[in-house]
């Protein structure tokens, strides 16, 4: 056996014993609470958790459906044509990554509230008085519950789309081209084939992630949710198993939904569709033309970035009822956040924990993607699948993994979060995303072409050189956009931040906002306030990150340099 | 790279790059100047579901009483694990754990040291063989001083410090023989407000402030529905208030499972008021108590999780009316208030509808006690400390933080708590003249209710699950049942719809039958289960009976 291959094998047992010892082991400890056949029957004989799963299920759907309307012809536009302020339009696109999902909600309300912004407009504009106006909140929720989904989604099925669709090979559709196709055919039997494992990699991740998605429904009200159903049974102030069993259900649902979606549609994937030579150079486009291509942009993005303003606004506001805008504003809000003395440690230990992270999601991620992509070895569909975890496990159920794995008799010397959460957060933030690492990633690998590989091997270049020389640089944005994915997911993480960091000096960011919004009275505008704060300290990390590279954020997400 | 995207000038690229660190720089900027923790400072830890407020208050304040008072610098260690239900857990989960370590030789039975039914005598129609070692296991526990690197319980209410107390977490902090003036009847803290327990006979946890629940209400959706603001529990109920209340969850929060206690409660001193016999006047209450829960709850466009996000939805006018917490309340009320003066949002507690419950805080068995290596007396100053934190919360000068302004002498320094202190003493007119709620009087307020523990109390675990199983699951069922009722003319223009509506799987003659079934895990379930499935039957037929007239 050469070097290589023995640094492989290592590094393949490594990462299916981290695996095992922080995905497995964790969800193992919540489903021998679940695995029980008195409690399986319960949970799928009651009415209405039956509904709540079938709702959930409805849900996902529909998130879904909205997600790809709403990002693939935006990321079609995007690759197709280039216009004025584009960069800035796409960036823009992205805003709901960096917004902490329970001061969205804050957000939210502001503006769908029966005093809210869109009722206040209404009235503004004489169509209705501000007392008659929708109960939006009230007599819409399922539609609500999905529209703040998918926006909060779409990006994700967005980068992947658009990277996808910068890695497509332009021959292709130019030989169509030529034989005659129009813009659909060429778009329905060239683009679309082509471009499938991206929108499938997007599409499962965004459908398993509504599925299990609790923020959302939760604080909209909406109950007959899976999620909410066991987020409020876990809750329950006297012990109670039954949502143990529904974590069981739940897991086994999207699990056979994720592999059963991955059986159906990869299966057809021509393995020889990979990236070409030469790009469709995109069109050119000014004045009227370039205008109605922001049309589209600016439409998703007003939907996009509105919970951003509402809490941005909210920080900022002196009195913000039955109006569009705010009717006072202060900077109190800000001084009261910023000057916490909690805020600075926060910020600092937020910095280790999520830069930590991004470098163990991606190390592991890519390795795993391709393990799955390039080397096959025995067993690797079980470790892609076991990597697949997290998508189908809510985020505060992970976290009770969690901490249940921290007392096992023998870790808890060295995992207890009480004393120190720093390695537990760590490991916590970075598996949370390692789906979407490994699906990026893999989906690179897919449409990076073997031949370079080939070629280099035939040249005498060990695996390692090739990985370093070939196919790494031509996966670096999966890899760039799995990395800042990690980053600030982690940075804003709720569940783990919550229930694993319990002590002060240890709080990263998300638990002091959180702490600030519990603060009687401008309690959830001092949270707005520091989470605003988050947000620009995010986005001036992305600009930078871009700057640095020589480019801007969309760029970095599907930069093929 | 696509060529289209161009290259940004170099310094436009390092000014660029230089922003996050512009951005961290703002709160470094801003941080406070706090003194260097001192050396050799006395670490209390403590946990506790009270905000950050509450405790950065009270922990700042403390600090320098024990200065002046102890001569010892402290150090706090807050432990913040959610709430009541999560520290419940965690308290469980420990002492087991540091039991087996520290009793390697009971450790098999480690999971019975909390088991308060081996403190009963043995059933002789089930014998079991396993009880005497459990027994020793339970009996080795209460004798020791297991520790689990905590020192103090403060908050959550009553009951879960009362559950804690018998599991044998807390421990006489011995206030009652240190502070014989402070405590029993026509003394600063008496034995029971209300019919509520104000402090354990045993020392091993003291209110240390009161908590209440009402009504809150936002005064311009009121008026839009034309309706005046709601003085009672069941003006929640009223018709013309569909979809415009939220209610909290009782099974995710004891606090609000006590609110609905009383309101049955309240439903049966009614029955007594009336001159019905008591056995009688008990299940009529039950019945109209739980009922008037569940035309509340079908009234209910929102079920929150959390007192306080009920309060806020209430405040922006999402909903009319909410229950809420009497702290949240009034400081929400407070803050709500428009530019010009207008209250936007009322609080009030409904008379004779709610007692005033103590909010406690204990000792932990094991205070003080951290390493094993530890000297002990450094474990002994430790716990020493501990209760003089104890101590100087339920002291005149502690008891004052809870309510006084933010700038008064003994006020807090940068928020008001808006709490109730317990202490009778601290509502001189003096103190009221510093007070943020100076019209409060719990003390009178509380004669209005007495809460009998004998009425409800055996079946608070019940009324929880029923309350679910009826009421919450099958909310999309009530609330049409509700909204087909009401369409109809009301209950009284629909008799047997009416009558569908208001079924319910238990009254109140069988509720002791009932809660015994409860105990077990497959049985609770399978029973709730039918519980539910039986309601949303009777609320679809209710519907149907309505909409025919019937």
């Amino acid at each position: 056996m050469t070097g290589a291959r023995i640094a492989a094998w290592a590094g393949y047992v490594a990462a299916a014993t981290f695996l095992a010892a922080f995905l497995l082991l964790p969800v193992g400890v919540i489903l021998h609470q679940g695995l029980d056949r008195t409690l399986l029957y319960e949970a799928l004989a009651h009415p209405v958790y039956r509904a709540g799963l079938v709702n959930s299920l409805g849900i996902a759907v529909v998130v879904t459906a909205i997600a790809l309307a709403l990002a693939v012809p935006l990321a079609w536009l995007g690759a197709r044509v280039r216009f004025r302020g584009q960069a800035i339009a796409e960036s823009l696109l992205l805003a709901p990554l960096i917004l902490p999902s329970f001061v969205g909600a804050i957000g939210v309300f502001q503006i769908f509230g029966q005093y809210g912004v869109i009722n206040a407009a209404l009235a503004r504009l004489g169509l209705c008085a501000i007392d008659a106006a929708p109960d939006w909140l009230g007599d819409h929720r399922f539609a609500l519950v999905c529209v703040v989904e998918a926006l909060g989604l779409f990006p994700i099925l967005y980068l992947n789309t658009a990277a996808n669709l910068a890695r497509l090979d332009g021959s292709l559709i130019e030989a169509a081209a030529g034989l005659g196709a129009g813009p659909w055919t060429r778009l329905r039997r060239i683009v679309l084939p082509l471009i499938t494992p991206g929108l499938f990699a997007g599409g499962i991740i965004v459908f398993v992630g509504a599925f299990t998605e609790l923020g959302t429904p939760l604080v909209l009200g909406y109950q007959r949710a899976l999620p909410v159903q066991i987020f409020a049974g876990l809750n329950e102030v006297s012990s109670n198993r039954l949502p143990f069993a529904q974590v069981v259900i739940m897991l086994t649902v999207a699990t056979g939904l994720y592999l059963g979606a991955r059986l159906l549609v990869l299966r057809r994937i021509d393995a020889g569709a990979a990236k070409g030579g030469a790009q469709v150079p995109p069109r050119r486009l000014t004045g009227w033309r370039a205008a109605l291509a922001w049309l589209p942009f600016a439409l998703v993005i007003a939907m996009a970035v509105a919970p951003h303003l509402a809490v941005l606004l909210t920080a900022v506001a002196g009195e913000w009822y039955r109006s569009v805008l705010p009717s006072g504003w202060t900077a109190q809000h800000y001084r009261d956040a910023l000057g916490h003395e909690q805020v600075v440690p926060a910020i600092v230990n937020s910095l280790r924990y999520a830069g930590a992270a991004s470098v163990l999601g991606v190390v592991l991620g890519v390795f795993i993607a391709w393990v799955g992509t390039r080397w096959k070895p025995p067993g690797w569909r079980a470790l892609d699948a076991v990597a697949m975890l997290p998508l189908a496990v809510p985020g505060v159920i992970m976290a009770f993994g969690y901490l249940g794995l921290a007392n096992l008799p023998g870790w808890k010397r060295w995992l207890d979060p009480v004393e120190n959460p720093t390695l537990i957060l760590i490991i916590a933030y970075g598996v949370r995303r390692l789906p979407q690492v490994v699906r990026a990633a893999a989906a690179g690998f897919a449409q990076a072409p073997v031949v370079f590989e080939e070629a280099a091997a035939s040249l005498g270049a060990g695996p390692f050189t090739r990985l370093r020389r070939i196919t790494l640089p031509l996966i670096a944005g999966a890899i760039g956009a799995g990395a800042m994915l990690v980053f600030s997911s982690s940075m804003l993480e709720v569940s783990d931040s919550l229930v694993l960091a319990q002590k002060r000096e240890f709080y990263p960011v998300t638990k002091v906002i959180y702490d600030l919004l519990a603060i009687l009275g401008p309690g959830p505008a001092i949270a707005c306030a520091f989470a605003t704060w988050a947000m620009v300290f995010l986005a001036t990390a992305l600009a930078a990150t871009a700057a640095l590279r020589g480019t801007d954020i969309p760029s970095l997400f599907r930069d093929q340099k | 790279m696509s060529a289209a995207v161009q290259r940004p000038a170099r310094w436009r690229r390092a000014v660029i790059a230089l922003l996050p660190l512009l951005v961290v720089a703002v709160p470094v900027a801003l941080r406070p100047t706090l003194p260097p923790p001192a050396e050799k400072a006395v670490q209390v830890t403590v946990v506790s579901p009270h905000s950050e407020m509450t405790r950065g208050e009270f922990g700042r304040r403390f600090q320098v009483w024990a200065r002046r008072e102890l001569h010892v610098e402290v150090d706090f260690d807050w432990r913040s694990l959610g709430g009541t239900g999560d520290i419940v857990r965690y308290l469980d989960s420990q002492y087991v754990l540091g039991f087996a370590e520290a009793f390697p030789a009971h450790r098999v039975h480690a999971g019975s040291i909390a088991s308060t039914a081996l403190d009963r005598p043995e059933d002789p129609s089930k014998p079991d063989a396993g009880r005497p070692a459990r027994l020793a296991a339970r009996a080795a526990f209460l004798a020791s001083d297991v520790g689990i690197g905590i020192d103090l319980f403060w908050g959550g209410g009553e009951i879960p410090h009362r559950q804690q107390a018998e599991k044998g977490y807390l421990v006489d902090a011995g206030l009652l023989t240190a502070e014989p003036t402070w405590f029993g009847e026509g003394r600063a803290i008496p034995p029971t407000l209300s019919g509520e327990t104000m402090y354990d006979a045993k020392g091993r946890y003291y209110g240390a402030c009161l908590s209440s629940f009402g009504i809150c209400a936002n005064v311009d959706r009121l008026s839009a529905l034309g309706l005046l603001a709601p003085r009672q529990w069941d003006d929640l109920a009223d018709p013309r208030l569909l979809g415009a209340t939220i209610i909290a969850d009782p099974t995710r929060s004891g606090a609000v499972l006590a609110c609905l206690e009383r309101i049955v409660q309240q439903a049966m001193a009614r029955a007594v008021q009336r001159g019905v016999a008591e056995p009688a006047a008990l299940a009529a209450g039950w019945s109209d108590g739980v009922n008037l829960i569940k035309r509340i709850t079908a009234n209910a466009g929102f079920v929150s999780d959390g007192a306080s996000l009920a309060v806020r939805a209430v405040a922006h006018g999402d909903v009319a009316v909410g229950m809420a917490i009497d702290f949240h309340g009034r400081a929400e009320s407070e803050w709500s208030r428009a530019s010009d003066g207008g209250e936007r949002l009322s609080y009030l507690t409904p008379v004779g509808g709610s007692s005033y419950s103590a909010d406690p805080i204990a000792l932990l068995r094991g205070a003080g006690r951290r390493a094993r290596s530890e000297p002990p007396e450094t474990a002994a100053l430790r716990r020493q400390v501990a209760v003089a934190f104890m101590r100087f919360v339920l002291s005149p000068e502690g008891q004052r933080v809870w309510n006084h302004r933010v700038g008064t002498s003994h006020g807090p320094v940068r928020y008001n708590l808006r709490r109730l202190p317990i202490r009778r003493d601290v509502y001189s007119t003096d103190d009221r003249a510093m007070m943020s709620d100076p019209g409060v009087d719990p003390f009178a307020e509380a004669a209005a209710f007495t809460y009998r523990p004998k009425w409800t109390g055996p079946y608070y675990r019940l009324l929880g699950a029923l309350v679910k199983a009826v009421a919450l699951d099958p909310q999309d069922e009530l609330t049409a049942a509700w909204r087909a009722i009401i369409a109809a003319g009301g209950p009284a223009r629909v008799p047997k719809a009416a009558a569908a509506f208001a079924w319910l799987p238990v009254d109140y003659a069988s509720a002791g039958e009932a809660a015994k079934t409860l105990g077990d895990d497959a049985q609770r379930l399978a029973t709730l289960r039918g519980w539910t499935v039986t309601a949303q039957e009777r609320y679809r037929l209710a519907a149907r009976l309505a909409r025919e007239g019937r």
